[in-house]
């Protein structure tokens, strides 16, 4: 099983990625990292954090969800980056809600994810780091 | 007319208040301007931003067929929309629907950008990369029709 290590400000928490519902994303996640990059809100989706990052993008579209849960980590074709869902939340633009690539789960750390979504949006973009654990 | 200056961190654009769709809902912002507030970027509802403080606007609701004057259920970029249940006023600089966890919601269209949305909607833009900025409303006198008040 991959796990790796989200990072922001001085917090570091574990995910999994889910390889074996999305092998193919998973494995260019892994290739990519470590990967460093501006973290802001999603503008249309709630409470979702969005890490500015570019990962390879595969054709393949794997174990896409149309609902998100607490701890989701999920990859957006075209958009690419990777999400984290902190809150109430859906994966949705001007053209309404669209299923996402469920690619990981965080194994804790949602307060401290909540707390950052908070942050952000008082005082603006902050840094996230992902690294193999 | 009422008219209003609308200034975020810098550049002041010109709204004109619908009057005649939501006269007392207008009627009641107008007399509690000027009004400050930070704003922050909309998290569901796309190209848009919103106000923190409850506005001062006491409205009878109940009178209301859906709640409020004006009921809009979309916006266009420079749209000025007010939700009375939770007194708060968003304007929309792009692609946008006001919208929360429970979806799409009416909102009461309260008026409209009349400038060049340009340079504001780049300053409002950056909301989501800056964090919470200042927005100041404020009248203009309708006699010079150019002088914030």
């Amino acid at each position: 099983m991959k796990r790796i290590v989200v990072e922001f400000d001085d917090f570091a928490g574990e995910a999994v990625l889910l390889e074996e519902q999305a092998p193919i994303i998973c494995n260019n996640i892994w290739n990519a990292l470590p990967l460093e990059g501006p973290v802001t809100n999603t503008t249309w989706s709630g409470d979702m954090l969005r890490l500015w990052v570019t990962i390879p993008e595969p054709v393949e579209r794997e174990n896409l969800s149309q609902l998100q849960n607490l701890g989701d980590i999920i990859f957006v074709h075209k958009w690419n980056g990777l999400r984290f869902v902190y809150g109430q939340a859906r994966m949705q633009g001007p053209s309404g809600a669209h299923p996402t690539p469920l690619v990981g789960r965080m194994l804790g750390g949602l307060a401290e994810l909540a707390a950052l979504g908070k942050r952000v949006e008082w005082e603006g973009a902050r840094t996230m780091r992902v690294r193999r654990a | 007319m009422k008219t209003i200056a609308i200034e975020l961190d810098g550049v002041s654009v010109r709204a004109v208040l619908y009057e005649d769709r939501a006269p007392i809902t207008v009627g009641k912002l107008w007399e509690c301007l000027p009004f400050e507030d930070r704003v922050t970027h909309a998290k569901w509802s796309g190209g848009m931003f919103h106000t923190n403080t409850e506005l001062p606007i006491d409205l009878d609701v109940a009178r209301f067929p859906f709640g409020m004057e004006n009921p809009v259920g979309f916006q266009t970029p420079g749209d000025i929309v007010y939700l009375p249940a939770i007194r708060e006023l968003a304007i929309a600089y792009g692609e946008a629907r006001f919208s929360w966890v429970t979806g799409a919601m009416l909102v009461t269209g309260l008026g409209r950008i009349e400038d060049d949305l340009a340079a504001f909607a780049g300053k409002a833009e950056r909301l989501q990369w800056d964090g919470a900025k200042t927005l100041v409303l404020r009248r203009i006198d309708a006699r010079t029709d150019a002088t914030p008040r």
